[in-house]
Formats: structure tokens, sequence, C-alpha cells
């Protein structure tokens, strides 16, 4: 009795708790694990007019087709170099901005560089490709120009294969690493003041402060996003490759998603494309799984 | 040693400054262009003359965009999308980080919920089944087709808990001890204390709304009901010269290669969005939440 | 314990969802099946009345019919009168008034967005009643079963004038909407010729060098080669780029800009293309010796900087560009490049490029062939379900009637005297083979007699602007250079007299293996042309190209293509 009274006011207590979950809930249900169904068609060759109770089972033929083009080793490989190169600088580049920001006394100065450097985020990758072709041009390009005055002859980046991964790694950063810088910038306020005003008083310098209270107060945040990026570990941007790349490129710079799409070109293949993303899926499962429990293991931090 | 030290003092917040500078300036080179562009005249802009500076400085551009209704027909339904998007949004990320933030203990059934959640950011049906589903709900053509779909971001629940998970314990036990329930304590005392992480949540909804439009495009029947951005996709988009053009194309294709009118709508767009940061710089000064709390 | 409870949870979400679905999925099917229950029975009435007319190719639907459709809109350019909508307009009208059809659009999207909408709509099989596609979706809607038969209501209701136009180039682009035997669809018939591209050649250059119009690859290599190092421009400054690319354009395909295939014509090489040989067999353009010698020749081209030297990396509006920034002489592309971008370096106060169309050349004594296509690009189709097929050939022998009839009234359906393109109102609509060709040649003729009064409303518009620009108005240059004297048109006229073109015989769908392997098969192709132009490699990596292009999958392909050349 007492153990059943003592359950039942645990759920009157909780009750509040699932309740507020709902309507979530619902939404992804109905929007989220709706669409869910879709996946079968990784499985069949996909007819439109019969729908997906009725379209033609065929297996695995369609990850058969994945793997037996020629070239998807190189294709799978450049994605993961690519994208594993980019995960890594948008954590480091990330949360360096966000330390060196941190440090400026200047509030206003702190202000505007921290706006300023968020603003490539909202330009479109057409648009920039545009400009990069400029600045980059062997011929006519600033940065050829720059490197001249240093003897080094024209360099053609976006036709160099050696090159071009690291520029899309570099352009990325450019891109996004102002807008990445946001979250570790809301979480540094998380850190008690109190912290630093001990160690002053323990007579710690600047960098001592940064080592022992900065850096593990961001340590929480660095884990969870490490985590969650990982995820992406097959995205390695198509709409920057796409606007970059070119027949000179192919054999660093293709990857999965714009092999997809040269193939969608010629012909809907819905059924290959739920094909690759589903493969996508279960290497992200796999991926965050493995480092939620490493991040667990040795950094003893619960992502979830 | 000491002489090291103050010397590190020296040295340290001029490269931090200079670097800090050097790289807010590259990123502030593309907006430069693009603004540049906007005021040139269409010839300069077509010879890819202007690189920083307008060439014969005009307004025609914007003249143009002015003069344009359906730009701003589309503003203010992406306007509107913000609206009443980002509120719902954050109320729905709030409601559901708050009870995953309690452990195991006090919440029956956790690891079956968080599995659920993670599910749905690892795996999609994909574009179809997507636009089936929100079909069958009689939601193509209306703004709610933009706005509930998506409304769910478990990203930013998954980054809320784990703020909400670092707050002081101590506070909500006395809140409970005095009585409080969950609905008050998560109101009046998480939320408060939470105001940095919400801050960038909301910044993240905003951008999330204000810069898709794939949804636009596939989700609404009728370009009057266009988002800006899916608008604007027109607009940006490079046209195509894979198809064979014909004579009667030919008109499309110069509107749309008028690259100072492109500039200054991509300008235009982007603005609002561009001036949400600054606007919510404020909740992220360092230190005086925890502080005001501590005190 | 805790495991099971969770796995529990699992089931039980997963459950509720997937009754959800299905109950959507249900109620959305019977929905369905109640409409398409209502419409036969409808259908079943009209069909009755319909019955005694059904000789009648413009006979009217009494009661009227609703029929749906989707387009693209007409871009922001159109200036819609204070009553005209796109839903209600002279066009729709006339289907109302002559045919009674209503027509009611379930979409309008911008031209930009309609393919990803329409790719949607496909793979949601939620298709209207009437409407237009591509080849791609074409072939992929006829593979999904879910577009009409059209050839007895082709035979039946097509009135005279409207087969004499879609057959006029002797059925050749019918043939491409026949599948086993099956008339699919109707094609938007179109003029082959304005495809054929042609060189587009600074004049104040030559003139100021001193040089002589080329009449050969070898002069046209002079010429580049002079454009490149002797300062064109007069600046001082060697920024002169040759011969500009675009980098769609490297397989050989036709783009319309900035392309490439005219130089491989030059030496008789057709990538891209299948090709009857010697003994009847179709065989791959792009696999054929002639394409070693032009990539040689490119090769040897590139190395003497006469082509850009960052081609593979730029796009047609890059080239624009180079082009309009005066770094540019020599360039291939279509008839309408001096409506776009050539205009812009024609207005370009700075340094006005005067522009000129000369016709292809050819490497030795063998005359230039261009390669050509089946010109339709879009296809009009009837959905499955639908009870009236009928009604596409109806709207199209209106569009006829209108444009093109002995009663047609251009002015009303066509282009309005303010220059308002009406016709785009209408989605169903055919043209004549040689239908710009016809226009030079009446407006050429008006020019010359100096007297437009036979014109009408839109031959009048063109002639007015050649008018404008001889009197110099420079805004006018664009259309002038292609419907004046001398204009791109009189180079397409003598292409068509001595017949300079080959066409490429195979115009059906996409075969299986080209939907397997094409990506595949032209990501090597492009890469391997790039590296050899560029001289990043030599040109008998060309030989070991051709062997890698049949083993993965070019062999099984080009049986594939002779199977449907012999069957059709």
């Amino acid at each position: 009795m007492e153990v059943l009274s003592s359950k039942g006011k645990k759920w009157i207590r909780e009750m509040p708790l699932h309740l507020m979950m709902v309507p979530g809930i619902l939404l992804l249900l109905i929007f989220s694990y709706g669409p869910m169904v879709g996946i079968v068609m990784a499985f069949q060759r996909f007819n439109a007019t019969k729908g997906f109770f009725r379209s033609e089972w065929i297996g695995l033929d369609n990850f058969e087709f994945i793997l037996q083009i020629p070239d998807v080793r190189q294709v799978f490989w450049n994605t993961i170099f690519i994208a594993f190169m980019k995960i890594i600088a948008s954590l480091i580049v990330p949360v360096g901005l966000a330390l060196l920001l941190n440090e400026l006394r200047a509030k206003y100065i702190k202000r505007s560089i921290q706006t300023i450097i968020y603003l490539p985020y909202f330009l479109s990758w057409v648009l920039l490709a545009g400009i990069l072709i400029d600045i980059l041009s062997p011929s006519s390009g600033i940065v050829n120009q720059l490197l001249g005055i240093f003897g080094v002859e024209p360099i053609f980046f976006l036709g160099n294969e050696k090159i071009f991964p690291y520029l899309l790694v570099v352009t990325h950063v450019w891109k996004e690493a102002g807008f990445g810088t946001i979250i570790y910038l809301a979480a540094l306020t998380g850190i008690n003041p109190t912290l630093y005003e001990a160690a002053v008083v323990d007579g710690a310098n600047r960098w001592r402060q940064i080592w022992h209270i900065t850096l593990p107060g961001l340590t929480p945040i660095v884990i969870l996003m490490t985590v969650l990026s990982l995820g992406g570990i097959l995205n390695a941007g198509f709409d920057q490759v796409f606007n970059l790349y070119n027949p000179l490129v192919y054999s660093t710079g293709d990857i999965i998603d714009t092999m997809v799409y040269r193939m969608g070109l010629i012909d809907n293949q819905y059924s290959i494309a739920t094909a690759v993303g589903l493969f996508k899926s279960v290497v992200s499962v796999i991926l965050i799984m493995v480092s939620y429990k490493l991040a667990d293991k040795y950094a003893g931090y619960k992502v979830l | 040693m000491k002489v090291k030290t103050s010397i590190g003092r020296f040295v340290f917040p001029i490269f931090n400054y200079t670097f800090l500078i050097a790289f807010a300036l590259l990123c502030l080179l593309p907006l430069i262009h693009v603004l540049a562009i906007s005021f040139s005249s269409g010839t300069a802009a077509a010879t890819g003359q202007v690189t920083l500076r307008p060439i014969n400085f005009t307004f025609k551009a914007y003249e143009f965009v002015a003069n344009k209704p359906e730009f701003i027909r589309s503003m203010i339904i992406s306007f509107e999308r913000v609206l009443i998007g980002v509120p719902l949004d954050m109320l729905l990320i709030i409601l559901i980080a708050y009870p995953l933030s309690k452990d195991g203990r006090m919440l029956s059934f956790r690891r079956g919920y968080v599995i659920f959640f993670m599910i749905t950011i690892l795996f999609g049906g994909g574009l179809i089944p997507w636009y089936m589903v929100i079909k069958m709900t009689g939601l193509i053509d209306s703004i709610f087709a933009l706005i509930l779909p998506g409304a769910v971001s478990v990203f930013s629940v998954i980054i809320l808990l784990n703020f909400f998970r670092n707050l002081p314990k101590e506070i909500e036990e006395a809140a409970f001890i005095d009585g409080a329930s969950h609905w008050y304590t998560l109101w009046k005392i998480y939320v408060p204390l939470s105001m940095p992480a919400i801050a960038t949540l909301i910044l993240f909804s905003c951008v999330g709304h204000w810069n898709s439009w794939f949804d636009g495009i596939i989700l609404m029947n009728r370009t009057e009901h266009y988002p800006l951005q899916s608008y604007l996709q027109t607009v940006v988009v490079q046209q195509g010269l894979i198809k064979m053009l014909t004579i009667q194309d030919t008109q499309l294709l110069l509107e749309v290669s008028d690259r100072t009118n492109k500039a200054a709508q991509i300008f235009i767009g982007a603005l609002p969005i561009l001036l949400v940061y600054p606007f919510l710089q404020r909740y992220f000064m360092s230190g005086i939440v925890m502080g005001s709390v501590k005190g | 314990m805790k495991h099971q409870r969770i796995a529990k949870l699992i089931t039980l979400v997963l459950v509720a969802s997937m009754i959800l679905v299905l109950a959507a999925c249900s109620s959305s099917k019977n929905t369905q099946q109640e409409t398409t229950s209502s419409q036969a029975s409808d259908s079943v009435s009209s069909e009755a009345s319909a019955n005694p007319e059904i000789s009648d190719p413009m006979a009217k639907y009494d009661p009227p019919i609703t029929i749906t459709s989707v387009r693209p809109d007409l871009g922001t350019n159109y200036k819609y009168d204070a009553d005209e909508t796109i839903d209600n307009n002279v066009w729709t009208k006339a289907y109302q008034d002559n045919l009674g059809i209503n027509i009611k659009f379930n979409w309008v999207v911008p031209v930009e967005q309609y393919p990803q909408k329409f790719g949607v709509a496909i793979a949601s099989n939620d298709l209207p009643d009437v409407f237009d596609v591509n080849m791609k979706d074409f072939k992929l809607l006829i593979d999904n079963d879910a577009i009409a038969d059209l050839t007895s209501v082709y035979e039946q209701y097509a009135s005279p004038l409207t087969k004499s136009v879609i057959e006029a180039d002797g059925g050749l682009v019918l043939g491409t909407a026949k599948f086993n035997g099956k008339l699919m669809a109707i094609p938007e018939t179109q003029s082959m010729l304005d495809n054929i591209e042609m060189i587009w050649i600074r004049q104040d250059w030559l003139k100021k060098l001193n040089l002589p119009m080329p009449k050969t690859m070898d002069e046209l290599v002079k010429t580049a080669e002079a454009f490149v190092s002797q300062d064109p421009d007069g600046n001082g400054k060697a920024d002169t780029l040759g011969i500009a690319i675009n980098k769609e354009a490297i397989s050989g395909a036709l783009t319309g800009w900035a392309d490439i295939a005219p130089i491989f014509y030059a030496y008789h090489a057709y990538p891209g293309g299948w090709i009857k040989d010697a003994s009847g067999n179709l065989v791959f353009g792009t696999i054929q010796p002639e394409v070693k010698t032009a990539l040689a020749a490119l090769q040897d081209m590139y190395s003497k900087k006469l082509i850009d030297r960052e081609f593979g990396v730029k796009d047609g509006t890059k080239v624009a560009e180079s082009t309009t920034a005066g770094k540019i002489g020599i360039v291939f592309g279509a008839m309408w490049n001096s409506l776009w971008p050539l205009n812009s370096s024609k207005e370009n106060e700075k340094d006005p490029g005067d522009w000129i169309a000369i016709p292809l050349v050819s490497s030795d004594d063998k005359p230039v062939l261009s390669l050509v296509s089946s010109p339709a690009t879009n296809y009009h189709v009837v959905n499955k379900n639908f009870e009236h097929p009928e009604a596409l050939i109806k709207m199209i022998n209106e569009w006829v009637e209108n444009t093109m009839g002995p009663n047609a009234d251009k002015n009303k359906y066509g282009t309005t005297p303010q220059g308002k393109e009406v016709f785009k109102m209408s989605m169903f609509r055919i043209w004549g083979p040689k239908q710009n060709l016809e226009i030079y040649q009446t407006v050429l003729a008006a020019l010359q007699s100096k007297d437009p009064s036979q014109l009408n409303a839109s031959d009048k518009t063109t002639y007015d602007k050649v008018i404008a620009y001889q009197g110099g108005d420079i805004k006018n240059w664009g259309t002038a250079a292609i419907f004046g004297p001398g204009g791109s048109q009189s180079i397409l006229e003598q292409v068509d007299k001595n017949n300079q073109w080959i066409f490429n015989e195979y115009y059906g769908a996409p075969t299986q293996t080209q939907i397997d392997k094409g990506a595949t098969l032209s990501k090597i192709q492009n890469e391997v042309f790039l590296k050899i132009i560029m001289g990043k490699e030599s040109i008998d990596e060309f030989d070991k190209f051709v062997e890698q292009w049949k083993k993965l999958g070019g062999d099984q392909l080009t049986k594939e293509v002779n199977d449907w050349y012999k069957s059709k």
C-alpha cells in the first residue's frame, strides 16, 4: 500500500512533465514519423501511380546499384574527408573566435566584430562562388596578385585537385564560423564570474584563467556539438561543392550529394535517393552512438 | 618572469585586436561587394568592374525593387511566418527541453522519450513522403504548411536541455519546497535564468524561418504566396543555359541577368535578419545572469 | 525490465504513427475514388451529348467541362491589364466561348521553380488533367503508366491545319512522342534551325587589326591568335582571352551560348550525337576518331592561349561578364546571342563591341555540318484518368486557328501592338518549323520595299526595331542583329538552303543503361576532355577513354540504341 501510494504520488507529480511534451510529440508523429513510411522506397522500384504499398519490391537492389557505380569508393572517401575536416574546423575555429572575442575589453568593438563575422552566413553559395572565382582567378584574382608580390607563380586554386578539398574547408569556415561562435558565446555567459574573481585572488594570469576556468566551462557544449555534428559525416555541403567544382577536381571534389544530383538529372530516381538517405542515416546513428558512449566514458558527460 | 608576463599582457591584446579586425574585414568583403554592385550602373556591373566601390553611383536598382509589389508582398509573408513561427517554435522547444532536463528518477520513460526524439533527427523519409503527409493534412498553400512541419527543432531542444541541466539545482529545490509547481518553476526560474541560451535559439529559429526557401517552393501553389527567400530564388539561382532557349525566353534571361537589381534584392532580403542579432546581443553579456543569482 | 518498457513504448509510438498515416492514406484514397466515380458519371452524360458531333474538331462542349492543369507563370516582366489574370484572359475566354472548356490551374509558380514543384507532383501522383512535361518526365510518366494514348484522338480531332503544322517536318518531331507505336503526347514543335549555332565575332577588332573575315578553321585560329597577341582593345595590356567556353559545354553539349561543339563540327566530329555509320548502324559521336583530331586541335589552341585559361571554371554568366568587359572577341552561340548577352557589350560605352554573326567554318574542304537534335523540349500530355483526352487536341486546334489560321487575329492572341506577349497565356502551343526564318524573310522584304503596311503587329514591332536601330538607337541592336539585313537569321537561311546539318538519329527517351550509367559516362567524358584540352593529359588518353567508356556500359548503350533504331 505504502509503495503504491508513493508510486501514485510520483505519477501525479510527474504528469505535468509528460503533458508538456504532448504537443511536440504529436507534431513529430505527423510530420517526422509520418513521412518515414517512405523509407520503404529504398527497397522498391518506386512507381508513383502504384504508391508505397504496391510498387515492385526489389530488396537490396538499390543499394547494390549504388555500390556498383565505378567511382563510388572515391566519392565516399571524398565526402568523408571533406566533411571530417569541416567538422574539426567548425569546432576549433568558432571556439577559438569565441575565446578571443571574450578577451576583448572594448565593448563596442567586441559587439561590432561579433556582428560582422556573422554576416557571410547570410549570403548564398551561388553568390559567394561568383566572388571566389574572381578573387582566386590565376590571371586577375587578387589572391594570386598578392602571392605574385612574393614571387609565387599564379595558382589555379579551383582547378587544382590537391588544393580543392582544403579550399572547400577554408571557405566553409569563412562563411559559417562567425555564426558558429554564437552558441559558444552564449555558453561563456554561463560561467560563474566568481570563479574568475577567486582565480585573480589566487594570482592566476589570463592564460591560466582561460585554461582552468573558461575552457572547462565550454567543454560540455563542445562535446555536445561534436557528437551532434558527427552525425553529418556524410554531408559535405552540396550547395558549396556544386557551385565551385568542375571536371578538373572531380577526383577529389565530387561528393555523394553531387553524384546523386547528377544521376537525378537524367531521371527522377527517388528510390535511389531514398536508399542513399537511409545509408547516411545508418552511418549517422552509428557515429552518434559511438561518440555518445565515448563522451560518457572518457569525459563523464551524458549529452542526452 | 615578471617582465615576460607584462610583455604578454601588452602584446596579446594587440595581436588579438589585429587578428579579429582582420578576420572581420574578410567577412565584410562579400557584403560590401554586393552593396557596391547594387549602387552601380548596369553596364559597370555587367562588365565585372565593380569590386568594393560603386561605379557610376545610382539608386536605380532600389527604385526597381521599390516598384516591385511582388517583392514587398513576399516580404510581408516572411514577416508573418517569423512572427507566428518563432514564438511557436520556442514554446514547443521549452516545453520539451524542461521535462527532458530532469533525470530518469524524476521522469519515467525518459530514455524512451530521448530515443523518440533522436530518431526524428536521424531518419527521414525524403521529399516525396514528406510532401504527401503535408498534403493529407490539408495545409498545402497555407502559411501553416511552412510553420507546423518544422516547428519542433530537436537540435534546439538538446541544446536547451543541456543549459537547463547545468542550472544550479538548489534554486529549483528551494522552489519545490515552497510548493511551486513545475509550470511555475519552468517559467519563473528556468526560462529567465537561461536567457542567453534562449536568445541563441530564438536567433536560430528566426534565421531558419527567414532563410528557408525550399519548403515555400514545394508547398505553395501560387507565386503570390511565396515567402521572400522562395521568391528570391528566382532571382538568385542562375538561369541554367543547359536548356536551349528560344527568342521568347531571352526576355526572361535579360531580367534575370541584371546584376544590380539582383544585388539590391539580395541585400534588402537579408537586412531584417542581419538586424536581429545586434538586437539580441544584450542577452550575451557575460556573467550578468549567473552573477545576479549568486549575489 | 527497463529495456522492455522502452521497447514497449517505442512499439506503441510506432504503431500509433502507422495508424495515423494509414488512416490518412485510406481517407485520401476514398475521396479519390469518389471524385473519379463522379467524374465518370459526368463523362457519361457529356459523352452522350458529344457523340453526334465527334467528327467536328472544334465542337463545343455543352454543358461546359472543367479541366485542371498546372503551369509556370509569365515572369515579372509581363504587365497584366486591369482585368487580366492568369486564370482569366483572352485565351481562357477563347476556350470558354469557343470550346466550352473552363481551365483551372491547381498551381502556378515561376518558371525557375516549375521543375521542382512538378517533380514532386509526379512522384506523389498528384497530376492534373492536361499538362506540359519535358522529355525526361515524359518517359517517367509512360513508365508509370500515368498518361493517355493520344493516337486515335489526334487522328480524329486534329484539324487539317494543325496536322499540317505539326507534321511540316515530315513527322520527325511527332515521332519523338511515339512509344511502341502509340502517340503519347503532342510535342511543342519548334524551329529546328534556331538551335544551329554560328560564330559571333567582333568586327571592330577585325578592322582594327586589318584582318579578313575568317572562312576556314585555320583562318579562325589565326584571327584568335591576333586577338590575343595584338592587343585589339588597344589598352596596352595583354588581357584579351581568345575564345570563351562555358563550363557546361565541355562535353560538346549545346547550351546556346559560349559552346565548344562548333569546333568539333569543324573537324566533322559530333560528340553527344548518334550518327549513322557506313553499315547503317548508329554509333556514338563522342568516341569517333574525328573527336580525337578535334581534341588535339583544341589542345594546341589552349597551349597557345587561344582559349580562356579558366574555361573549366566559368559558367555562362561568368563568360558573359568577360565578354561584356571586352576581353573576348570570338564566341560560338545561337542566333539570339545578340539579345543576351552581346547587347551589353554593344552598350558598354567604354568599349562598345561591334558583334556580327558569321557562318561556322570547316577545317578542310568538306562543308561544316551542325548536329541537330529534336527541337521539342516540351510535350503536351493528358492524364490517363481524364475523360476528355480530345480536349487537348481541341485547345491546340484553337491555338493554330487563332495564331496561324486564315482568320487568325495575331494582334489579339499573339503579340499585341504594345508588344505584350499574350500568346504565352496559352499553354498548348505548337510552332512552324521555320517560324523565325519566315519572320526574317517577311521583315526583310518590307525593309527592302520600305512598305510595312502588310505586316502583322508582331512583325511590325520587329520591323520598327530594325528601323530604329538603323536610325541610331543602340537599344534595338539585339533585334536588328537577328532579323535585320545580314542578321543571324540570314546565316540560318543559308544553312537551311544548303542542308548543312546532320540529324541526331536517336531521339527516344533515355534507355535503361543511360539512366543507370549515364551520369558516370558523362563524368569520365568531361574529365578526360577537359584534361586533354588543358594539356594535363596527353591526347592518347582519348583512346583509353574510349575503351573505358565501352566497358563501363557504352557497348550496352550502343546496343540498346540500335535496337530502338531498328524497331522504329
